[in-house]
């Protein structure tokens, strides 16, 4: 940003502006994120330029000025450090390195020149009455065009006509909806594929990611019922041949229910991967956040990642922010929605042994996509350490920072940082403190005690938590 | 984890610091889990504490913002308690339309925060000499001395408002008048 200032700046006065592109530029994408906004590396840019394009008397180039916007950046940094910690982090939109021409994304707007604002005035036009009615539209079309087709489907008989038939009913109905975001999604390794059964978990960043991805593969959702319109959405899906699980909100309290109906399909294979977002909430889009246990029980886990441009849109829905309502108004007038969605190689989990757990970490800043060999579990600080192209080297075993309750309706606690746990002092004080089924880790003993049960168990290998086994190999806890 | 300690203020106490810093009480007991995590015994920050965050050193004014993090809110300047935290956090606070002038989280005790980050000795001006160290530090050693000092004299000429040869309070709220740092140094999860 101060780099496009002074160039601005340069340029208004006739000067010729003498930025030498810093050794930094050259390297490629995935190692200029090292070069950071708040390195002293980026301001010595800025002096070095305004030593050399210094004009007189000007006081609007002054280098005070830059100086006091930069020490207001950093001294927010700075503070927020010491305030904030991991899990808020994850929660506040991302901020991008230069202005996209929608306000919603300009944190310090200000009044910089009347060409900026005209080209923002016709951006805002374009995009109120231009782009959200022809949306709006096309979202219609698609709602329609799922409740013709569903209805269409429930009267056929079970065949395998049918569900070849319905297969592709639901792939157009979510391309055409997907269309209504102008979504441009692109799916890398397609051989990776989710088939039939087993459990496909995911990132969340938007509510409607589900839609991107059942744009290409046919997925079982689970979730609640609801009343209203949405509730008729969900009996349209089930209608329409996929079998979808649709939970009571007394049933979400029976946990062992869950499980068994989620268990049930997921082993059958003729039934359509179910599509789980572990995190439990929406994350903003630069980490993920550590899954929670619940959903990574069963069988076979298919990983798919999913990384959002933030030039295009910004698509975190910050659900203490805005209503529904107003989030897909933001979304449909947002440039579009770029995705990339990676699909990543199935983690099965081995008899008896410990399971190398799913990291969607990777590269998210450089551009590149996740690595597809499987990571190993980082605590949530170490994933955005990694994020930032640092590495992270791994650690003694029982490295774990975060324990989690069990409860499904866990949003409300990672917002208010309730649901994460921390090494604290003694094993006992914070069994003491801790809720039943939490799993409480003692960095020092190097082993585990469930509060349900007494036995202890051995936690083998990792450098975080991964999963646990009984004694008698019986039970795999992750 | 589930396990809610409870703030060791007593409800008086707690409603008079949330009436002065405009913090909800959920926020208030969000930092005081904060607290907890930056102290050792639980009952007071030492400054050593808070300069052992990583995201601190490897910001160029990490020191001068702990400082400037103790030096309002605590008489001994080495040691604050939750009271003094919160108050210390509730500059950051975003501000509304109707904020009043005194309030914890004003613009000018935002501004004054930032200037006592310039303000390495306390005597409230900033003299040339503080404002080439602040420089020196955010630069490192990739601009030459000369150029640099410069700098940091143009600097001290252009927000000199009243002509003393140093910038005092007003003077740097005059110069910083054009952009809006209230908004710059606010922290949006305290909302």
């Amino acid at each position: 940003f101060g780099r496009q200032r002074v160039e601005i700046a340069c340029k208004d006065h006739g000067l010729q502006s003498n930025l030498q592109p810093q050794q930094g530029e050259s390297l490629p994408i995935s190692q200029v994120s090292l070069i950071q906004k708040d390195s002293p590396r980026h301001f010595a840019d800025v002096f070095k330029t305004k030593g050399n394009g210094e004009v007189e008397g000007d006081k609007s180039n002054s280098p005070q000025e830059f100086d006091l916007s930069h020490v207001c950046y950093l001294c927010k940094k700075g503070v927020e450090a010491i305030i904030d910690d991991d899990v808020t982090k994850c929660f506040s939109a991302e901020e991008l390195g230069s202005w996209n021409l929608l306000t919603r994304t300009s944190m310090r707007y200000q009044y910089l020149s009347i060409r900026l604002t005209v080209l923002w005035s016709l951006g805002f036009l374009f995009r109120y009455f231009v782009l959200l009615p022809v949306r709006t539209f096309t979202l219609v079309v698609a709602i329609g065009y799922m409740i013709m087709s569903a209805s269409f489907l429930g009267y056929l008989p079970e065949s395998k006509f049918k569900a070849g038939l319905s297969r592709y009913c639901l792939l157009t109905v979510y391309t055409l909806a997907s269309r209504a975001f102008s979504a441009s999604l692109t799916f890398h390794n397609l051989e990776n594929r989710a088939k039939g059964g087993g459990i496909c978990v995911a990132n969340h960043t938007t509510p409607v990611d589900v839609i991107f991805l059942s744009s290409d593969n046919c997925y079982a959702y689970i979730g609640q019922k609801h009343t209203g319109f949405v509730g008729f959405i969900e009996r349209l899906m089930s209608r329409s041949g996929s079998d979808h699980i649709w939970f009571d909100r007394s049933e979400m309290r029976d946990r062992q229910k869950v499980t068994n109906r989620l268990k049930a399909h997921v082993e059958d294979a003729t039934k359509f991967p179910m599509l789980i977002f572990p995190e439990g909430t929406c994350i903003n889009n630069t980490s993920v956040m550590m899954f929670k246990k619940a959903a990574l029980k069963s069988g076979c886990d298919l990983p798919v990642a999913m990384k959002y441009d933030p030039r295009f849109c910004d698509p975190f829905w910050n659900s203490s922010q805005d209503s529904f309502v107003r989030y897909l108004i933001k979304i449909m007038t947002s440039w579009s929605v770029v995705c990339d969605i990676w699909y990543l190689p199935p983690e099965h989990q081995k008899e008896g042994k410990i399971v190398t757990p799913l990291c969607l970490t990777g590269s998210w800043r450089d551009g590149g996509g996740p690595n597809h060999e499987v990571k190993r579990w980082r605590r949530c600080s170490d994933i955005r350490q990694q994020s930032k192209g640092r590495d992270c080297k791994p650690r003694r075993p029982c490295g774990l920072t975060m324990g989690w309750t069990v409860e499904e309706d866990d949003r409300k606690k990672f917002v208010s940082r309730k649901g994460t746990g921390r090494i604290q002092q003694t094993t006992e004080r914070r069994l003491a403190n801790s809720s039943e089924g939490d799993v409480v880790v003692d960095g020092q003993n190097s082993c585990i005690s469930l509060k349900t049960t007494t036995s202890k168990y051995e936690v083998i290998g990792a450098d975080c938590l991964v999963s646990l086994v009984t004694e008698d190999h019986s039970n795999v806890i992750l | 984890m589930g396990s809610r300690t409870s703030i060791p203020l007593n409800d008086e106490e707690l409603s008079s610091l949330c009436e002065e810093t405009k913090f909800s009480h959920s926020q208030l007991r969000d930092l005081y889990g904060r607290f907890l995590e930056l102290s050792k015994d639980g009952e007071f920050i030492k400054r050593s504490d808070m300069i052992r965050l990583s995201d601190l050193k490897s910001n160029p004014l990490g020191s001068r913002i702990v400082d400037a993090f103790f030096k309002d809110s605590c008489s001994d300047d080495e040691s604050m308690d939750f009271t003094q935290f919160v108050k210390a956090a509730a500059v950051f606070k975003p501000q509304r339309k109707h904020t009043s002038e005194s309030a914890l989280n004003s613009a000018d005790s935002k501004l004054r925060f930032i200037f006592n980050i310039y303000d390495l000795d306390g005597d409230e001006i900033i003299s040339q000499d503080e404002m080439l160290s602040l420089l020196k530090m955010m630069v490192g050693t990739s601009v030459d001395a000369e150029k640099l000092s410069q700098i940091a004299d143009r600097a001290v000429l252009d927000g000199d408002d009243d002509k003393d040869g140093v910038i005092g309070f007003e003077d740097f709220k005059k110069a910083v008048s054009h952009i809006d740092a209230s908004k710059l140094i606010s922290i949006r999860v305290l909302d």
